[in-house]
């Protein structure tokens, strides 16, 4: 019988240890679900690589902690860059990787990115057919909607009937473009700046911008922003 | 498909039209479509050996595909200027205008 406490604690806890349960666990979203069996998969399997010493409590714990501090904030702030800067602009819609080295982005891990430029003329919307593939650097994890079979599917077959259920009517002389990630680039929208926001400062205007506008299922909008 | 290596932009392809068993980037939806080549992107592994813990090399060639989706989907509600882009490797891709012609030289055969 393994011992949860065999593995070495160079870390401080104020936490109890004696409980059986295991404070760095990831927390699942519904424990009140049964456990699906990929679920179960998953926790035997880290618990396996922990146990034989592959990889650490601390390194999963970790790891949690950086996907949760990306945000859609950092994608705001790049689409508002590229609002006030159109030299930054040109260069992010060319080359995104070497345009977004000057964000705290962790280029490293980074994906190849592309950047798709909503104009009067086209509207973009993003979509993952096969799977799920999401600017996780940039957007941080993506909504349950985002992973869903009948976003996956209708966007594709029915992408104005997926956008006007999300509040978004794009008139019929505007083209609506879908991207299927279906390799290794991934993809962020860059929104049209909305009219009347002249006297906006950067701030104010990376407040416009939700995670939805950079996927491409919603605008930026002034109304019920607050701003 | 010996044209393999002479994709490029503007150029009219055909989405191979062909089973595959296992792991594979080329959706059903676009198998057998044609599309336009819009963007050539690059090297890639390749993903139908990367997932099968191989090294995936030599490396492909990914291009960006766009298709009409009034072409994809009978009966699309929309505009008729609506398009789709994919991502798809060179080893799905034929030219439209080669493989036509392979298509016309069969049914000449029968």
């Amino acid at each position: 019988m393994h011992d949860p406490h065999d593995h070495s604690h160079d870390h401080e806890h104020s936490h109890d240890h004696g409980d059986g349960q295991d404070p760095h666990a990831p927390q699942r979203d519904h424990d009140a679900v049964e456990m699906s069996g990929y679920e179960a998969l998953e926790e035997t399997l880290r618990l396996l690589l922990i146990e034989k010493g592959i990889i650490t409590h601390d390194e999963v714990a970790r790891q949690i902690d950086l996907m949760d501090s990306r945000s859609p904030a950092l994608g705001a702030q790049v689409v508002v860059r590229a609002w006030l800067d159109a030299e930054f602009k040109g260069r992010l819609l060319r080359d995104a990787r070497e345009a977004l080295k000057e964000f705290d982005v962790d280029i490293g891990s980074l994906a190849e990115f592309k950047v798709v430029e909503n104009t009067p003329e086209t509207h973009n919307v993003v979509v993952c057919t096969l799977c799920s593939c999401y600017p996780k650097m940039l957007l941080g994890v993506p909504p349950a909607w985002y992973k869903s079979m009948a976003y996956r599917s209708r966007t594709v077959i029915d992408p104005r009937g997926v956008l006007t259920e999300f509040g978004l009517d794009i008139p019929l002389s505007r083209e609506v473009r879908v991207h299927d990630s279906t390799a290794d680039l991934r993809y962020i929208v860059l929104p049209m700046r909305p009219a009347d926001t002249d006297e906006l400062d950067e701030t104010a205007l990376v407040s416009l911008i939700t995670r939805d506008c950079m996927i491409g299922t919603a605008e930026p909008s002034r109304v019920g922003r607050g701003a | 498909m010996e044209n393999r290596g002479t994709l490029q932009i503007g150029q009219l392809v055909r989405v191979d039209d062909r089973s595959a068993v296992g792991h594979c980037r080329a959706p059903w939806y676009l198998r057998g479509q044609v599309g336009e080549i819009v963007e050539v992107l690059g090297v890639f592994r390749d993903p139908e050996k990367l997932a099968y813990h191989k090294p995936g090399v030599p490396r492909i060639p990914l291009f960006k595909v766009r298709f009409k989706q009034s072409q994809i989907w009978p009966g699309y509600v929309g505009s008729p200027r609506d398009v789709l882009e994919a991502d798809l490797t060179a080893n799905w891709l034929v030219s439209a205008l080669f493989a036509d012609r392979h298509e016309k030289n069969l049914s000449e055969k029968v």
